[in-house]
């Protein structure tokens, strides 16, 4: 199991385990904070390293990971259920093999960038909840770029493959309402989270895995209109 | 008792003696890297001495420490915070600061509570607030210095400093005052002013008014220029030529009198002209009215060596052994070094160490040989010399156009030529004939070429590279799919296009990145939908009708349709207006 795979189990773990924390608080009903949106927009940036399912990508590219990015935007129907896409990037430099020699040679720079459709369940219970542990599900394509030296470059998109994530948020307006919330409580931004996420694609390209396992941190932000509640606060735990 | 004070005595007289002896000259940046390393170092009795360079830093002087500059021109200091002053002189006695340029300061210097301070043929251009400025508790003399495009040129706290020969030039304000002191014309003489303010901002007596005619304000060379208002302007004598001292910083006693250099010369190939091996040098004049009089010009000096880097410029065989290293050309910018005798210089052999296989070609690379005037490269199947390719002055060469998988032998040898470097130098027109630095070094190798001794040889493979993963090039998508095939006509059409036109500039490229994002999906729907193939081809046919009316037709051709387009469109036009009055009428 790679180390990157065990990272992954030990965040779906601490996910599973502040799920139930934060399950527990919403029955408790902590104190009222904030308040729910309507359907909106997020957008998210991230970054952070991903290992690469190829075999010896260490060997022709230095270290078994490398630095990925990405960005993704999400329509939210539901606090807890959203449907998005995301654009991942990532860009190694290192060597090919010398097909006379058979050995490694030749500048290569490799660059890959993931394309995910995706959905995604968040455990949010309450409009405040400190901690909102979430996972997607989706499918992926991945354009390449190998940039071979004197050689001519080489491109396309990888077949259809599948993406899945799984993360943890925490609630950025709970710890500095004002600058969280960009001071704009009637702005455009309405909450932002910074979260920490491990994420999983394949993509398939003549018999090539060009997915790998991601583990990367980010920002949220969710844009919307609060909504004016009646009385007392009530519960926005999904129904 | 007695003993007591021959001691204290001795003691003190060794102390001066010493003193004495350690006052040294402290030069920056031989000796050590900054100003202020060298202040610090100081003693008293010392100078600082700066050569030419940029320097940013905030310097705070020190009491009977001179700071000078070796050419006001070219010692050019501007701030490393903008939050002090560039030079402070706080509480010092005995201080003197010259031949330097302060440039862009916020404040250049600031004098407080000091006592007997010269700041003279200095240069400060370009401050965004006070030039100089003085309190009420200095004693200050601000002699031949230039002030040009502050905002204020000089403030004083009281009628201790005296403003004495130097030029204002295109500052907001040229002279004021602090609060409790506003007689801005008690001890200012002898300046220059022009085009101060919205007028000249005249103030003080025995002042000139009129354009200074400064060489070069953009390279600093505030040097003035034949004409000059400002010659002759200020008081006492000139250390540079023993006149009536002139105005600014190249005036009085402190002036510094090395002519302002030459750009690097233009050295070109004129054996064919002089029928013998020979070099013309042309260079830019220098406009200083010292070198350029037009009744007692300046004049220059050509150095030159021969197949050995300058300085020193040692050659001896122009003019057929007659004119050596340096010759005096008087007053022009152009001079021919003739009948040179060339010798072709000796050599190490280059060490080839590295042959690395790519897709039909090899990269080399060696270590650089003495005296090279270029490379050769050698390679072969059988021998190493079947080929040869020849380079510049490199350490690497890529071979192409070879086969992959057959072994090559691969050698490399220096091509040796006589080579000539030469400089020159500005002489003034003073009786001291004061010389300029010596211009950047041109360097030509001529006459006929031989060989150097070859290096080692070293046999390598080219070989394609195969990318990890092996990824298909899915290439250019649409036109790929259209035509069914990679090598298509238009497709190379179209790809020659990309490269010729489209990869050239950031817009294309931007439009090739969206391009190749988009095209794959689509071409995949040409793959499964073989009937849109022929709609396809019909869109692309006038692009690439186009295209290759852009990448292969000649310059003349493209000229001519160019102007068959352009009468089409004006005849199209008027026929539209006609038809438009003709439909009214």
């Amino acid at each position: 199991m790679s180390a990157v795979r065990r990272r992954l189990r030990s965040v779906v773990c601490l996910g599973a385990l502040v799920l139930a924390g934060a399950t527990a608080n919403a029955q408790m009903g902590g104190a009222p904070f904030g308040q729910p949106l309507t359907p909106g927009w997020t957008i998210e940036f991230k970054g952070g390293r991903l290992e690469p399912e190829l075999e010896s990508f260490a060997e022709f590219y230095g270290e078994k990971d490398t630095g990925y990015v990405a960005g993704s935007f999400a329509y939210r129907f539901k606090p807890w259920f959203e449907a998005g896409a995301e654009v991942g990037y990532l860009r190694d430099r290192g060597v090919g093999i010398l097909a006379e020699q058979g050995v490694p040679g030749g500048g290569v720079v490799y660059s890959l960038m993931p394309l995910h459709l995706q959905v995604t369940m968040r455990g949010q219970f309450k409009p405040d909840q400190l901690f909102v542990p979430y996972f997607g599900l989706g499918v992926t394509s991945a354009y390449y770029r190998q940039e071979v030296e004197l050689q001519e470059d080489r491109t396309g998109w990888s077949d259809t493959g599948s993406f899945g994530r799984v993360g943890i948020e925490l609630y950025l307006n709970r710890l500095d309402p004002g600058a969280a919330g960009g001071g704009l409580s009637d702005g455009v931004i309405k909450q932002s989270y910074l979260y920490l996420e491990a994420q999983r694609f394949s993509a398939e390209k003549e018999g090539n895995e060009l997915g790998g396992d991601a583990i990367v941190v980010g920002l949220r932000f969710t844009f919307g209109r609060a909504i004016e509640q009646r009385g007392a606060a009530r519960s926005s735990a999904p129904r | 008792m007695v003993v007591t004070t021959r001691s204290g005595a001795c003691c003190l007289a060794l102390l001066i003696a010493a003193q004495a002896g350690w006052a040294a000259d402290r030069r920056v940046p031989e000796d050590y890297s900054t100003i202020q390393a060298a202040l610090s170092a100081a003693v008293a009795g010392d100078r600082v001495i700066i050569a030419p360079g940029n320097y940013s830093e905030n310097v705070t002087l020190r009491s009977n420490v001179d700071v000078r500059g070796v050419e006001t021109a070219r010692v050019l200091l501007t701030a490393a915070s903008n939050q002090r002053p560039v030079v402070t002189i706080e509480n010092l006695v005995n201080v003197l600061l010259a031949n330097i340029t302060v440039v862009d300061a916020n404040s250049a210097v600031v004098v407080t509570g000091s006592d007997n301070v010269t700041i003279a043929n200095n240069v400060f251009r370009g401050a965004a607030d006070i030039a100089v400025r003085t309190d009420l508790a200095s004693d200050v003399d601000i002699d031949n210095n230039v002030f040009f495009d502050n905002d204020v040129a000089i403030t004083r706290g009281s009628a201790d400093t005296l403003i004495k020969d130097n030029i204002f030039t295109a500052n907001d304000n040229s002279i004021s005052g602090l609060a409790d002191f506003g007689d801005n014309n008690i001890n200012v003489t002898f300046n220059c002013f022009f085009l101060n303010g919205t007028s000249n901002n005249v103030f003080g007596t025995n002042f000139q008014i009129g354009d200074p005619q400064f060489v070069d304000t953009a390279k600093s060379d505030f040097h003035l220029r034949q004409g000059s208002a400002c010659i002759d302007a200020g008081s006492g004598t000139d250390g540079i030529d023993g006149t009536v001292a002139d105005a600014g910083a190249y005036g009085g006693g402190f002036a510094d009198a090395s002519p302002y250099p030459v750009p690097k010369p233009v050295a070109a190939d004129a054996t064919g002209m002089a029928g013998a091996p020979a070099i013309d040098l042309t260079w830019q004049p220098n406009r200083a009215y010292l070198v350029s009089n037009s009744v007692t010009p300046g004049g220059y000096r050509v150095y030159y060596s021969r197949n050995t880097p300058g300085p020193p410029f040692n050659g001896t065989d122009a003019g057929g052994g007659t004119q050596a290293s340096p010759i005096d050309v008087g007053n022009v910018t152009t001079f021919r070094l003739a009948n040179l005798q060339l010798v072709t210089p000796t050599s190490n052999p280059p060490q080839l160490q590295s042959a690395l296989p790519r897709d039909g070609a090899i990269v080399l690379s060696w270590t650089a040989s003495n005296n090279a005037a270029g490379y050769r490269v050698l390679y072969g199947i059988g021998a190493v010399d079947e080929n040869s390719v020849d380079v510049a002055v490199t350490t690497t060469h890529t071979v192409t156009g070879l086969v992959n998988g057959t072994a090559y032998r691969f050698a490399v040898l220096p091509r040796l030529q006589a080579t000539y470097h030469t400089a020159v130098t500005v002489l003034d027109n003073t009786q001291n004939r004061h010389e300029s630095a010596l211009s950047p070094t041109a360097v030509l190798s001529i006459g006929p070429t031989t060989d150097g001794p070859r290096s080692n040889e070293l046999v390598a493979i080219p070989s394609a590279t195969i990318p990890v993963p092996d990824l298909p090039d899915e290439g250019c998508f649409i036109a790929t799919a259209a035509y069914r095939s990679d090598s298509a006509a238009p497709v190379l059409i179209l790809r020659d296009f990309r490269d010729r036109y489209l990869l050239t500039h950031a817009a294309g490229r931007a439009f090739v990145r969206a391009y190749y994002r988009v095209s794959p999906a689509l071409s995949r729907g040409l793959d499964e939908a073989p009937r849109l193939r022929s709609v396809v081809r019909v869109v692309l046919g006038p692009l690439v009708a186009v295209a290759l009316l852009l990448v292969a037709s000649s310059a003349a051709a493209k000229g001519v349709l160019g102007v068959l387009v352009a009468t089409l469109i004006v005849l199209r036009s008027r026929h539209n207006r006609s038809g438009v009055v003709g439909g009214g009428s």
